[in-house]
């Protein structure tokens, strides 16, 4: 039992941060069917603001409010200041699929996971969420408020965002956008508002699942570049395009990396996630809840 | 219909200019290998001169994988350590160099085209996502080897005294020479496959994949032959590199130097021949501008915002920054320079005369522009409004 709890020990913390971080995901490659390799930068950016503002302000919630707002410009200001004239110019790329994008993400993730330190200093910083210090364990097994908080945050961010796609007029439109853009822009849909607004939500969540990560660990910029690349597994578990199919992806990824730490040792938490992803490719890469286009082989 | 059309339009068009840029390239390299070997070349140089040609192998495997075949791959640290450690065992068992190079490649040739195996039969990205999870169980298991209680790695695998066909490696100026040769052996050898059925095969498959597979290409195989090919040119410059520096070990192959070779295919141009060569010239020499001008009164007042440890991440920052102007501005790289110049003179020389406008080079015909006609939008096609 207390092995099993240690290894189920922050398990919920975690699978709250890959679900949120990977939500974002989802919801860009469904606009614009490119996978994000900035999503960890990107948060890292608003997760260093928010901890900046609450020194200046004394207080955390206040930060946290400018804080997502600066997220939400921030992530519309990538999109149309970087990715956007990109994909403009990709097509003398000659490349089918959007590799240029792809390729443009993973630059702006060096970037900015360089530029952060560059700016504030490279030492760590802890992020202090005050909540009601109450903790319940058994065994080896610790739930604190922070963790539920974390989790409940995670589902309530996760299905308003399904239910906002469903339900409001916006969503309509990005779900239309991402059906079929050619469709969509002969409807009047601007595919390029759509994938702003995505961009800009994408960051926002990218943001709330680092900073529950600043929580546990120290932010530093090198970690969130780990968390940017970790989580594609919950991601690729989930297929690529599925809302849902993240919580369940993140969860696993969370469960796998927990247990590989316990069982295995401490040096196999950051290298168990790639070695589920490759699992993950050879058995089922299509997930358990998207679309698979086949090749023939 | 455009495919059949290119299949047989586009080889007789681009394979002049790829004959003539390879061949420009290798008498570039034999100059530059001969004015080191008269030592015409200041030693301080040679060292960086040799930087930039290892580099360059990376650049054009890759090139290969991402220009050429338009597959997303950042594996290239991964696979850099899979040549160099399989080169080091060789060498380390059998003592011979040559023979060490030529396992470092096939382990490149065998592991990519099982990565390729596994992730490109599916259609999308799979393969970034995979070349990324082998770059980091690469770097684990040597790590693990490395530092393995009671292990004698701890510093890294040494590579000890090497030859080369008999002539002696110790210094730069041999190595300079070797390196400039086999690297010219490299861009033959990919000149060759562009010129040839691979070119081909690859630009069908660019432009429109279920074209190129009803014109009869394989278009699996082939893109998994391109990655295995790729591979074990990188996995080669890999042991290159390790051999060059003298050993190797597992922090020195991080996501960050996949990346790096990334911008260099970006910056020298995509699926160009001069690309890759130019790009690690420029991605490997600013570092070092930086560093020279980090005592300059704007370097000085940049550091201050840092505190005074500013200089690596300035460096990122202004290479990235470099790369993501490429992308915008002039996805074809520098390659496309001389394109861009001839355009401008042309423009001048008939002043009003047509200019399709954009970002298109005005009147540089060799380098294919691929016209996207495509039936199904793929990709950012779907963001651009």
């Amino acid at each position: 039992m207390g092995t099993l709890g240690a290894a189920l020990n922050g398990v919920l913390l975690l699978s709250a941060i890959y679900a949120l971080l990977s939500l974002g995901l989802v919801l860009i490659f469904r606009a614009t069917r490119v996978l994000n390799f900035a999503a960890g930068a990107i948060g890292l950016v608003g997760a260093y603001l928010v901890y900046e503002l609450s020194t200046i302000f004394g207080s955390f919630y206040p930060a946290l409010v400018v804080g997502i707002v600066v997220a939400i410009a921030f992530g519309a200001l990538i999109y149309l200041g970087v990715l956007s004239p990109i994909s403009g110019a990709r097509a003398s790329i000659g490349a089918s699929t959007d590799v240029g994008v792809v390729l443009g993400t993973i630059i702006l993730a060096e970037l900015l996971i360089a530029a952060v330190p560059f700016f504030a200093g490279s030492r760590g910083r802890p992020v202090d969420v005050p909540l009601p210090a109450w903790q319940w364990s058994a065994g080896g097994l610790t739930i604190s408020s922070l963790q539920i908080v974390a989790f409940v945050l995670m589902i309530a961010v996760v299905v308003g965002v399904a239910v906002g796609l469903r339900r409001s007029p916006l969503g309509l439109r990005m779900r239309a956008a991402a059906d079929s853009p050619r469709l969509a822009r002969l409807n009047g849909i601007s595919t390029r508002e759509v994938a702003t607004v995505t961009w800009a939500l994408s960051a926002l969540v990218s943001m709330l699942g680092v900073l529950l990560y600043a929580t546990s660990t120290d932010l530093q910029p090198a970690s969130a570049a780990g968390l940017g690349a970790a989580l594609f597994p919950a991601l690729l578990l989930g297929g690529l395009d599925s809302i849902g199919g993240c919580i369940l992806g993140s969860i696993v990824l969370a469960l796998v990396q927990s247990f590989s730490a316990v069982y295995l040792g401490g040096e196999w938490m950051a290298v168990s996630p790639y070695i589920f992803l490759l699992l993950v490719l050879i058995v089922r890469p299509q997930g358990f809840f998207g679309k698979a286009e086949f090749s023939r082989l | 219909m455009s495919i059949l059309q290119n299949l047989k339009r586009r080889p007789a068009q681009t394979s002049r200019s790829v004959r003539r840029t390879s061949l420009v390239l290798v008498a570039v390299l034999a100059l530059y290998a001969l004015l080191a070997a008269v030592g015409a070349v200041d030693g301080a140089y040679l060292g960086q001169g040799a930087v930039v040609l290892i580099a360059a192998f990376g650049a054009y495997g890759l090139n290969l994988i991402t220009g050429y075949a338009g597959l997303a791959s950042i594996g290239n640290a991964g696979f850099m350590a899979i040549g160099g450690i399989i080169g080091w065992s060789v060498l380390e068992s059998t003592g011979s160099f040559e023979l060490a190079l030529l396992l470092g490649g096939v382990a490149g040739l065998v592991s990519g085209g099982i990565v390729g195996a596994i992730a490109l039969r599916w259609h999308g990205f799979y393969l970034v996502l995979a070349t990324l999870a082998v770059q980091a169980i690469v770097v684990f298991v040597l790590q693990e080897i490395q530092l393995a209680p009671g292990s004698e790695y701890l510093a890294g695998f040494t590579f000890g005294p090497m030859t080369f066909f008999g002539v002696d490696l110790f210094d730069d100026t041999t190595w300079t020479v070797l390196l400039a040769v086999l690297l010219a052996v490299v861009v033959l050898l990919i000149a060759g496959l562009v010129d040839g059925r691979f070119g081909r095969a690859w630009m069908a498959i660019r432009e429109n994949e279920r074209a190129a597979d009803v014109c009869g290409i394989n278009v699996v195989w082939m893109k998994i032959l391109t990655f295995a090919i790729g591979s074990a040119i990188i996995a080669f410059g890999g042991v290159l590199a390790a051999a060059y520096a003298g050993s190797m070990s597992y922090e020195s192959f991080t996501l960050e130097v996949s990346t790096s070779f990334v911008a260099m295919i970006i910056v020298g141009g995509l699926g160009s021949m001069a690309g890759p060569l130019l790009g690690a010239l420029v991605v490997r020499l600013i570092p070092y501008v930086i560093q020279s001008n980090g005592n300059t009164e704007v370097g000085r007042a940049l550091n201050d915002i840092n505190g005074g440890t500013g200089l690596p991440f300035l460096q990122t920052i202004l290479y990235c920054a470099i790369v993501l102007a490429f992308l915008v501005f002039e996805p074809m790289g520098l390659a496309n320079l001389g394109n861009r110049l001839r355009g401008l003179l042309a423009r001048r020389r008939r002043p009003g005369g047509g200019d399709s406008g954009g970002g298109d080079p005005g009147g540089g015909p060799p380098v294919p522009e691929p016209p996207r006609n495509d039936p199904e939008p793929v990709g950012a096609e779907r963001s651009r409004a």
